[in-house]
């Protein structure tokens, strides 16, 4: 049998279950270790420190999750934030905002890759920072664009130039 | 229609790319991590009752005439057993602002 999230939230407020907990954990740590360690620019340890400081931060507050938003877009949420602290204390993380929009200029511009031909990983990590974000939430983790307007806590506009621009991209360096 | 091929292309790449992660432990780790919850039902009772207690005992004992007595420099009326009061009511008003600092912490 198998329980839905709110069940198994409702078992950890109730009687502080750690196994209902547990598979809460289990369920989204795959796709919240990927994204912080697409954020982190493929740093897979600083992304499990990070995972698992955004999982401890939704056991301590999980009275605040009101289940207005599905619970993987609250985790994500916690994620960015856990990212945010991160990228204060260490200034290689985050070279601009997650909620700024980039300039006009296209993918030809600084950031061209060197080579012709990029694979999607290495192409996502030369995206900005709030580009990458938006499209690993929208496009990866099957967000809309106001789940992810709440997780990044930007605008809705913001949201949809950072996914039409990062693919945009994208598009241009991997058919480059 | 050629227009939308390349988009679509892209996002069916980045789906396929978003593999899943092997746990390795990851679960097990966060749960022996995990602190002891809080109850924040029996905090804000106790808390904002530990106030209401503080502000009770404070009113009731603090020795307004010994105060004013000082303030007139009217110290022949103080004693002993008022200083220790005032002492008391000190003590008292240091403690509400503890819970108070405490509850507000709390909340954060």
């Amino acid at each position: 049998m198998s329980f839905t999230d709110a069940d198994l939230i409702a078992r950890v407020l109730l009687a502080e279950d750690q196994n209902a907990f547990g598979e809460l954990v289990r369920r989204y740590q795959s796709p919240l270790r990927a994204f912080l360690t697409r954020m982190t620019r493929g740093d897979s340890h600083l992304a499990d420190d990070l995972a698992q400081e955004t999982f401890i931060r939704a056991w301590k507050h999980l009275t605040s999750f009101r289940g207005g938003a599905r619970f993987s877009s609250w985790l994500f949420g916690i994620a960015v934030n856990e990212f945010r602290s991160a990228a204060r204390r260490r200034k290689d993380l985050l070279l601009e905002d997650l909620d700024s929009v980039p300039s006009e200029a296209g993918p030809s511009s600084d950031n061209q890759p060197t080579q012709a031909r990029l694979d999607l990983n290495e192409a996502l990590l030369r995206l900005t920072a709030g580009e990458r974000a938006a499209i690993v939430l929208c496009c990866q983790n099957g967000l809309s664009h106001d789940e992810a307007r709440l997780v990044l806590g930007c605008p809705l506009g913001t949201v949809k130039t950072n996914v039409l621009r990062g693919k945009e991209k994208l598009r241009c360096w991997l058919t480059k | 229609m050629n227009e939308q091929e390349p988009i679509d292309a892209l996002d069916l790449m980045l789906r396929e790319q978003d593999a899943y992660i092997d746990d390795h432990g990851f679960t097990r780790r966060v749960l022996t991590a995990l602190p002891r919850r809080r109850r924040p039902a029996l905090r804000s009772v106790i808390l904002p009752g530990a106030i209401v207690v503080g502000c009770a005992l404070a009113a009731w004992w603090f020795p307004t005439s010994e105060i004013l007595a000082v303030a007139r420099l009217d110290f022949s009326s103080i004693t002993g057993a008022s200083l220790s009061a005032l002492a008391a009511a000190l003590a008292a008003i240091g403690s509400l602002v503890w819970g108070a600092l405490a509850l507000v912490n709390s909340e954060c």
